[in-house]
């Protein structure tokens, strides 16, 4: 009995872990557009790497925590444990969010980093180009 | 469990693993790619406070510069402000000894003035006394003639140290 809910499990945990990872992504992204705004720290490549990864982050939470409720509470599960989704592309997703909330949280110690520095030099960003 | 299901439950616990693993190494990393950013961030403020401190050392220098050749030039003003008091001291000083000589000059000349007229009215009486002894001498030898002529023999008319001979001959000869 134990041995067939494993998978199950596991596919849980996945989707519940990448909901997290997809929400920190989105929190993180926020919190990222914040600082560029009130710091107008004057940038437009963060348009990109910040406003996307946060609008994915938020739709991927919200359909990877719809899987986990789904399945764990409802008892009613979208992904098979032996479909193709499972074996390879939840992984990868999950991989792939880990990665963009690792990425969103490092830019948003940059943009402190740039922020602090701003605020000590007291005057417009001049001479990074980011 | 089927062998799908083992693949499912290994690829999902390894990707499990490697994302939360490859989280913590980055949430490792993270402060000191933060210290790594300050440090730079860091080098770079010092590296802008050591170019303005260039720049102000370097206009301080020109400011020192400028204010040593303002001083030296102020010492050289205040020195030819002194040789112009003193010169003109001087100028002062020979003015007035113009202003003396030329009040002496003037004295000397009223003076010579004076003197002038007064030979010019001695030059007169001695032309007048000179007339009267031409006129005396004259009428000496008229007398001393007639007394000749009478036969009374006068005396040698004794010789005037101040008439000389030639005169008093010159005088008897206009006479005759």
């Amino acid at each position: 009995m134990i041995e067939i809910e494993i998978p199950k499990i596991v596919l849980l945990i996945e989707a519940f872990v990448s909901s997290l990872f997809f929400f920190l992504s989105f929190i993180t992204g926020v919190k990222n557009i914040i600082l560029i705004k009130d710091n107008n720290l004057n940038t437009k490549k963060y348009f990109f790497v910040v406003n996307f990864p946060a609008f994915t982050g938020f739709i991927g939470g919200v359909i990877f925590l719809f899987i986990f409720i789904r399945d764990a509470v409802f008892n009613m599960p979208i992904l098979s444990s032996s479909s193709f989704g499972t074996i390879f592309i939840l992984p990868l997703v999950l991989l792939l969010s880990s990665e963009m909330a690792i990425r969103q949280k490092s830019i948003e110690q940059e943009l402190k980093s740039l922020s602090d520095f701003k605020r000590k030099e007291n005057k417009e960003w001049t001479y990074l180009d980011l | 469990m089927d062998i799908f299901g083992f693949i499912t439950a290994l690829s999902g616990i390894s990707a499990l693993i490697i994302s939360i693993l490859t989280w913590i190494k980055s949430a490792k990393l993270m402060p000191k790619e933060v210290k790594k950013a300050d440090l730079e961030n860091e080098i770079k403020e010092a590296t802008i406070a050591e170019q303005y401190q260039n720049i102000i050392t370097k206009e301080i220098q020109k400011s020192l510069s400028y204010q040593d050749r303002i001083s030296s030039l102020e010492k050289e003003l205040s020195d030819l402000r002194s040789q112009i008091f003193e010169l003109s001291k001087k100028v002062k000083e020979q003015e007035d000894i113009i202003a003396h000589q030329t009040e002496i000059i003037e004295q000397q000349n009223a003076r010579l003035n004076a003197q002038q007229a007064q030979i010019a009215s001695q030059e007169e009486t001695i032309n007048t006394l000179k007339n009267d002894l031409n006129i005396s001498i004259q009428y000496s030898l008229n007398l001393i003639n007639r007394m000749k002529d009478s036969g009374i023999v006068p005396e040698e008319m004794p010789k005037l140290s101040s008439i000389p001979e030639e005169q008093i001959k010159k005088v008897s000869k206009n006479k005759k």
